[in-house]
């Protein structure tokens, strides 16, 4: 979150107005990496109960700040700017903030930065537990989408940029698709297709729904007295009754199961990259983040119903010392994951129909949501089509890919365990886990092809040939080698 | 050492590298099978390998069947162990240790008094 502070710190390029800087806003970006630096710096004078209250008093004002800010921005639609001086004459942490007062200076508050704000501060509130620790990786890893949208202006006018942006984050969709990256590798083909606000959308619905099933594994790992191998739970759903619906919540949201919030902004992803601009330079990279999104939403929903299955359906597995203490989590750690489940499911449908009548709030057209944070040129434009000319079955791909992945890992796992047995003592299952297990050897890929080439370079050029042998024949054992042969002929 | 008695020795130690073998062939299958339903079919099949080879008297015949095992082994066990968590390479090793009973006083950074 600290450095997602930082991010949201820099002004964009447009703000800078006849050399004078003019800042957004420090208070509700600030004030959590003012918490931490004071619970960090701090923590052993402040004892266990001020670092907490100083961080979360923090964390609640920022949030308040952050909810004001959004709700004038975006829903009011009203240009929002702070002026603060520059750090270096900053004395008493004082900021002048107003909404539509100062005309002559830019709104700072774009709704993008508002959107980032309310995901950032909202979820990293609500996770302010002990396992909050997924929520922060969850929320770093969007930081990348965020700096994208942010630099539409750059990217929309070099469609090169973009053709790498949807390969690579295609290609990380793909295959990171059962690891927590793959909402975010999700997310990045949208950027290049180009429909950035398509992405920021997925980006705001993703925040919820990432961030419960990482607190309910939290929630798990607490109650399992910190065993975390999946392997030794199961029969979880009968002690763990909400911890179990919050978890299968966070899975129906993240399949993108329909009318919740995955639902709205994961379908809006596919579309556009079926429906990508009518120029040759996206066909390649259109279909390929298209196919490529398609296949790896059979992993994700395979990953999470797997766990389901493994952890709450199966008969149990686990010890009987962890067993007995199995208790549910406490009520201070079951009110964020309500909160996260109350997000997750309204969410993506209240964004669908705060733009007014029959219009989306942040995809749909001329919508006044973004107003001018995201820049696109009138050629990407291709919402009207992706709505209306993508044929039905298209638009039905994922969703039954989706659904054919949590179908195939409730039954492999639960009742078709032998199979599973049988494929992975094989010669051929088992090399394909040692495989991937081994992160496809990509690890030692690198090692070998590139570190030890300059590990080489450093002892055989840097250290051999230059330091022991350029520099010490001409120096001194060169010298004396020279005076003694020298000695020699001589004598 | 007379013959018989080395011969009795190196027997002992082969009981044991069995008997190690059996132990980890049951762990590394029960990596596999998740399930405990299977896991007690396939412990069952690794019980009758074993004893099939019991009244094997032959100690070279023995020495091979014992290396052939470890073989087995190495090919088909499970590349991602199960670790209790505590354990040397779980997720909770040295986490939290407790302060060692020789320390009495724990520093709490000047206000160890007041307390």
């Amino acid at each position: 979150m600290e450095c997602l502070s930082l991010i949201l710190y820099v002004p964009p390029s447009s703000q800078i107005d006849d050399g004078e800087i003019v800042w957004p806003s420090r208070q509700p970006v600030s004030l959590p990496l003012l918490g931490s630096f004071v619970a960090g710096a701090f923590g052993r004078f402040l004892g266990s109960k001020g670092t907490a209250i100083v961080t979360i008093t923090c964390a609640s004002f920022s949030l308040t700040f952050s909810l004001t800010v959004f709700h004038k921005v975006t829903l009011g639609a009203s240009a929002c700017y702070i002026k603060i001086a520059p750090w270096i004459s900053l004395e008493m942490f004082d900021a002048s903030w107003g909404f539509l007062g100062d005309l002559t200076s830019n709104p700072v508050f774009d709704s993008l930065t508002v959107v980032m704000l309310i995901v950032v501060i909202f979820v990293s509130s609500l996770g302010l537990t002990p396992v909050s620790t997924l929520i922060y990786a969850a929320i770093m890893v969007t930081a990348g989408v965020f700096m994208i949208a942010r630099c539409s202006p750059l990217f929309e006018y070099s469609p090169n940029a973009l053709i790498v942006i949807t390969l690579v984050g295609a290609t990380t969709s793909f295959f990171a698709a059962t690891t927590g990256m793959f909402q975010s590798g999700h997310m990045i083909p949208a950027r290049g297709i180009p429909n950035y606000s398509v992405s920021v959308f997925h980006l705001t619905n993703h925040a919820f729904f990432k961030a419960l099933p990482s607190s309910s594994a939290g929630s798990v790992i607490y109650a399992m007295s910190d065993e975390q191998d999946m392997r030794r739970m199961g029969g979880l759903a009968s002690p763990l009754p909400s911890t179990y619906a919050m978890m299968l919540l966070g899975s129906l949201f993240l399949i993108g199961f329909p009318f919740l919030t995955g639902f709205y902004s994961k379908d809006a992803i596919s579309e556009p990259a079926y429906t990508k601009p009518i120029h040759p330079d996206y066909t390649i990279s259109g279909n390929f983040a298209f196919w490529s999104g398609s296949v790896s939403v059979f992993f994700t929903p395979y990953y999470y119903f797997r766990l389901l299955s493994l952890t709450f359906l199966a008969p149990t597995n686990s010890f009987k010392r962890d067993i007995l203490r199995c208790h549910e989590a406490p009520i201070l750690m079951a009110i964020p994951l309500i909160l996260l489940a109350f997000g997750s499911i309204f969410v993506g449908y209240l964004a669908k129909q705060w733009g007014g009548l029959g219009t989306d709030m942040m995809i749909g057209l001329g919508t006044n949501f973004r107003a001018n944070s995201l820049s696109m040129l009138p050629k990407n434009e291709i919402l009207a089509e992706s709505e209306f000319a993508t044929p039905i079955t298209i638009k039905l791909v994922p969703i039954t890919f989706s659904i054919l992945g949590a179908f195939t890992a409730y039954n492999v796992n639960l009742f078709a365990n032998q199979v599973l047995f049988a494929f992975g003592t094989s010669t051929f299952g088992n090399g394909l886990y040692c495989f991937l297990n081994k992160r496809r050897f990509f690890d030692k890929v690198f090692k070998d092809f590139i570190v030890r080439s300059f590990l080489h370079f450093g002892y055989e050029v840097s250290f051999k040939a230059l330091d022991k042998g350029a520099i010490e024949i001409s120096g001194p054992y060169g010298i004396s080698y020279t005076f003694r042969k020298l000695a020699k002929q001589i004598s | 050492m007379s013959a018989s008695a080395a011969i009795a020795a190196y027997r002992a130690q082969q009981r044991q590298r069995v008997r190690l073998l059996y132990r980890r062939a049951l762990k590394h299958t029960r990596d596999r099978a998740v399930i405990r339903d299977l896991f007690y079919i396939e412990a069952d099949k690794r019980r009758a390998e074993f004893e099939v080879n019991k009244n094997e008297n032959n100690i070279e015949a023995i020495d091979r069947l014992i290396e052939k095992g470890e073989q087995r082994l190495q090919k088909e066990k499970h590349p991602d162990p199960y670790i209790i968590p505590w354990a040397y390479g779980g997720s909770k090793w040295q986490r939290n240790p407790p302060i060692p009973e020789e320390i009495e006083i724990v520093f709490d950074f000047g206000r160890e008094t007041y307390d």
